[in-house]
């Protein structure tokens, strides 16, 4: 179920909402979030090379 | 306007050792408990050495939870808290970050932590062994900063730079008295490009070590800073030291919002005046080097492009990349603020660790793009005699310009 | 019934000795270094901390290090619980009589590489990625890939009879170690292979004795070295994952994909509705994935690019000539190289009445299912659970199932099948503690009701499991003979006591 996933930053975040009682969120920027889904980005391309020479792609 | 803001305020509550852990700081360590991947472990440079997960980023956090539960007191966590390196890996590896960080706008942040635990103890008098070391460099650095004028900007005395301009090189004190050849070779690489700058009289003091032990007395510090940069008139501020772009970055703005000029680090400066044709690289430098990238720049700011870029425009260099992922697992050892005071010794094999890896690539130089590791580096090589020099990738752009620093 | 034997206390003399053998640096007594050595990533009651933290922490740094600690707990009587990477998620490392925690992560070097009889010799403390880091420069590889990849250690994965997930392309963890050192509970060091050989892959010599040693839990012994057989690096590694409407629809499928004897496929991996709903809550892959969308396959191939090439042809067909949608580069991609770290972040939890966000923990319940009983298994195991979130909302919640082609070098037939459970430790106490026990035990039930195992992968070992296993799973004398050799190995029950009921073999009445 896809409940209140927003699109902020041209990134899907959380619904404020939805970290209000548990846990809240912290003071996070713009520019530090872009940081870390590029670093994830980078990791997940690390990541396959670590297990084969190349990615394959799909047949046409 | 380059600001990276991650900030948990409630980290700014003091733990005392006698009082409950908080039920934030509680959720904010379980958080980490909770995952217990441990993703946070064998890229930590402290653990690939002494293969403790006590010191590492889940160690801490689950340490903080056991003195939350009566397990622990938090007095007895004065050395364990010791065993960091403020290099970042632990915290951006994590999932909670890495995976979940953007989405739930709260990721783990375990160098700001371990940053206030230390500083929480010092606080409530619980001092770690060695610690006179780390008051004796703060002691330095204080005399540093109550030097005259003439002493302060001695390292470009020959030089004749103003004290002020929009465009300002940010020279602290590590710089300015130690690792000096390191801002002047900026300096002259800048005035050779044609770029007008000034450096200011006398900065504040931006010691990690003083972070982590006095806030007020730091923040007082950080205020002196700002204003004498904007004072200067500085629209741009250039700066050399990957430590001292942390806290401009980073750090400054949580407590001080939006600083009133950019900031941008000497390698993506030179990186543009390169692309620009502002500085040409004509003289051949023959060697083969690989590229050591610092903590500050590659696992806090997302700077690992402009020093790669740069390296690959010097001619006659022969390159090998070790990629910035495979880095995260890396340090020079000496670490973001009182690592190296507090632990020579690890701090040495940290350093060791990182040569023989540069050696094992087959080069002769370890090009560098942070003063700390060139002054940790060289010692470790001096001692170690492991067969590859460090050296700042700015004295090479400096030679290929057919510059005399 | 009533325990024959008694363990010593730690005291001075004996932390004395133990600092004897490894050095002051190496003993730890202070609390906070054994509490955090008091749980692994199974769920965790943390309103009993102070029961499972050990009396001391022991870093051993050699073989001889390891037999001469033994000795001394085998002399004083004091229970011994080896802890790896302490990411087993069947409470193998957590301490249930206290005592040392043997904690080899310092044991770490790669021995020998043997490039022609293809072998890596290590010791127990090496983590697979770093093992790789090395061997990927020769061309090699050892394709052992576990949720815990990038921080679990070779000893750990040995002593809880580990599982990959591309086991169905390069084996599991049993299939890919060819000989061991290991020391027995007296102290004693002996080799264990196949055969007497140190690199053979196949002998019929003697009995089984290699496989007593694998997937113990650590009651048995401590392994101190390690001989493994390693793969040529693959050239192409290719995901792809398909989208189905229904469970049913992948169900199906997933039949056609793992009986097509394509030798290349690494992994078929089903997500169920549930676990496609659970993706869709925060996962940047699965949000934009449209509705009729219910159902997820995961592929990935592995091999020569010669190899792939064709199969990966003929895996679309089979797919598409079903009404599978492929899902694309970009998630498939993406997805495959994020598998360690994406399904499992403790901010995925949901207190189901408010949709608050609830830091938890992940616990995947697993079990060897066959292919046939994966929807009554699928069906039963929600029920248990939607019947207990129901009553604590909050402190569980379903994060949905994964089915993984489970058997060794080929993909079909049995399925490690697993229900992903969020729990909020944070919230436990004695009554959801219970409630939680009573669970799991649940879920072991059904398993044993279509014969199948409770553990494809994590081992029988947590409470709430262990009844299940040793008094049904077990029940036709292999429990018995189990006790049996436990007590000719253990005579006085130091290494881990308490797991498997083992203690049973040690009682009287």
């Amino acid at each position: 179920m896809v409940r209140h996933a927003i699109i902020k930053y041209g990134h899907f975040m959380v619904d404020p909402d939805d970290m209000q009682d548990v846990i809240r969120q912290q003071e996070l920027n713009e520019e530090e979030i872009e940081r870390i889904v590029k670093y994830r980005w980078m990791y997940l391309d690390w990541m396959h090379k670590r297990f084969a020479d190349k990615v394959v792609k799909p047949p046409e | 306007m380059v600001e990276l803001l991650s900030y948990k305020k409630f980290y700014d509550e003091p733990l005392k050792k006698d009082e409950p852990v908080s039920e934030e700081i509680t959720k904010d360590c379980y958080t980490v408990f909770a995952c217990r991947h441990k993703f946070c472990r064998e890229v930590c440079p402290v653990y690939q050495e002494l293969r403790n997960e006590s010191y590492t980023s889940y160690g801490f956090h689950a340490a903080l939870l056991s003195v939350s539960r009566g397990i622990e007191s938090l007095g007895n966590m004065k050395e364990t808290i010791t065993y960091c390196l403020e290099c970042g890996a632990c915290e951006l590896r994590c999932p909670n970050t890495l995976f979940g960080g953007d989405f739930y706008k709260r990721r783990t942040t375990t160098v700001d932590l371990v940053r206030k635990i230390r500083r929480d103890l010092i606080a409530e008098n619980e001092k770690p062994n060695n610690w006179g070391e780390v008051e004796k460099k703060i002691d330095q650095y204080k005399k540093y900063y109550n030097s005259s004028p003439e002493e302060i900007r001695q390292w470009a005395k020959d030089l004749e730079i103003p004290t002020t301009g929009d465009t300002i090189l940010f020279v602290d004190y590590f710089t300015a008295f130690q690792e000096t050849v390191t801002v002047r070779t900026a300096a002259q690489i800048l005035m050779k490009a044609g770029v007008k700058f000034g450096v200011i009289e006398r900065p504040g003091l931006t010691l990690g070590e003083l972070y982590e032990t006095n806030f007020d007395e730091w923040l007082a510090h950080a205020k002196e800073t700002i204003e004498a940069l904007k004072s200067a008139g500085a629209k741009t501020v250039i700066v050399v030291n990957p430590h001292e772009y942390v806290y401009l970055t980073r750090e400054y703005p949580k407590y001080m919002g939006s600083l009133p000029f950019n900031v941008i680090f000497i390698t993506e400066y030179v990186a543009k005046l390169i692309e620009n044709k502002k500085i040409k690289l004509t003289t051949e430098v023959d060697i083969k080097a690989t590229y050591h990238d610092p903590c500050a720049l590659n696992k806090f700011s997302g700077i690992w492009e402009s020093p790669r870029k740069i390296i690959e425009s010097i001619p006659g260099l022969e390159y090998t990349d070790e990629d910035p992922v495979s880095q995260w697992y890396n340090c020079c050892g000496n670490g973001i603020a009182s690592f190296k005071e507090l632990h020579p010794e690890l701090s040495y094999r940290i350093g060791t660790s990182r040569l023989r890896k540069a050696a094992d690539l087959g080069v002769q130089y370890l090009l560098l793009g942070c003063p700390h590791c060139k002054d940790q580096l060289s010692e470790v090589q001096t001692k170690s005699k492991i067969n590859v020099e460090p050296i700042h990738l700015l004295e090479i752009v400096a030679k290929a310009m057919g510059l005399e620093v | 019934m009533t325990s024959i034997l008694k363990y010593g206390t730690i005291d001075d003399k004996i932390l004395e000795e133990l600092r004897a053998i490894v050095g002051d640096e190496n003993v730890f007594t202070e609390p906070h270094h054994r509490a955090i050595r008091a749980s692994v990533p199974a769920p965790f009651p943390l309103h009993k901390w102070s029961e499972h933290t050990p009396d001391v922490v022991v870093l051993p740094g050699s073989t001889q290090e390891v037999s001469e600690v033994l000795k001394i707990s085998n002399k004083y009587k004091i229970p011994v619980v080896p802890r790896g990477g302490a990411t087993g998620l069947a409470d193998g490392a957590m301490p249930l009589r206290k005592g040392i925690i043997l904690d080899i992560k310092r044991m770490c070097e790669i021995l020998e590489i043997d490039e022609v009889d293809r072998t890596v010799t290590v010791q127990p403390g090496i983590n697979m990625q770093e093992l790789n880091r090395v061997l990927e420069k020769l061309g090699l590889w050892f394709p052992d890939d576990p949720a815990s990849y990038p921080v679990a250690v070779v000893g750990g994965r040995v002593g809880t009879g580990g599982w990959s997930l591309v086991g169905a392309f390069g084996g599991h963890v049993p299939d890919l170690v060819l000989s061991m050192e290991v020391v027995l509970p007296t102290g004693d060091i002996i080799r264990v292979g196949n055969g007497g050989g140190r690199k053979i892959r196949k002998s019929s010599v003697g009995y089984r004795l290699k496989d007593l040693f694998i997937g113990h839990q650590g009651t048995l012994g401590v392994v101190t070295e390690i001989t493994l057989d390693v793969f040529p690096r693959p050239e192409v590694e290719f995901p792809a994952f398909f989208g189905y409407n229904s469970f049913e629809h992948a169900y199906e499928n997933a039949f056609k994909m793992t009986t097509s004897g394509l030798r290349t496929l690494g992994a078929v991996v089903i997500f169920d509705e549930e676990k496609v709903e659970y993706l869709r809550r925060d996962d940047e892959a699965y949000i934009p994935q449209p509705k009729s969308i219910k159902s997820i396959i995961a592929t990935v191939m592995y091999g020569t690019e010669a190899e792939v090439e064709g199969a990966k042809k003929r895996l679309f067909e089979i797919a598409e000539k079903d009404g599978a949608i492929y899902l694309g580069e970009e998630l498939s991609e993406g997805d495959w190289a994020s598998r360690h770290d994406r399904y499992a972040l403790p901010l995925h939890g949901r207190r189901r009445s408010d949709w608050q966000v609830v830091p938890m923990t992940w616990h995947c319940e697993d079990a060897a299912i066959n292919h046939s009983q994966l929807p009554y298994v699928r069906k039963r195991w929600h029920e248990i659970a939607s019947r207990y979130i129901e009553q604590y909302d909050g402190v569980f919640d379903d994060w949905g199932m994964f089915m993984y082609s489970n058997p060794p070098f080929r993909p079909w037939g049995d399925y490690l099948t697993e229900i992903d459970i969020g729990i909020n430790e944070l919230a436990l106490d004695e009554e959801t503690w219970e409630a939680w026990v009573n669970m799991k035990r649940e879920i072991a039930e059904v398993v044993i009701e279509v014969e199948g195992s409770i553990s494809a992968c994590h081992g029988g070992t947590r409470e709430g499991d262990v009844e299940v296993c040793v008094r049904q799973e077990l029940k036709d004398g292999q429990f018995e003979l189990m006790k049996k050799i436990k007590k000719m190995l253990d005579p006085n029950n130091i290494m881990n006591p308490g797991k498997y009921m083992l203690d049973e073999a040690y009682q009287e009445g």
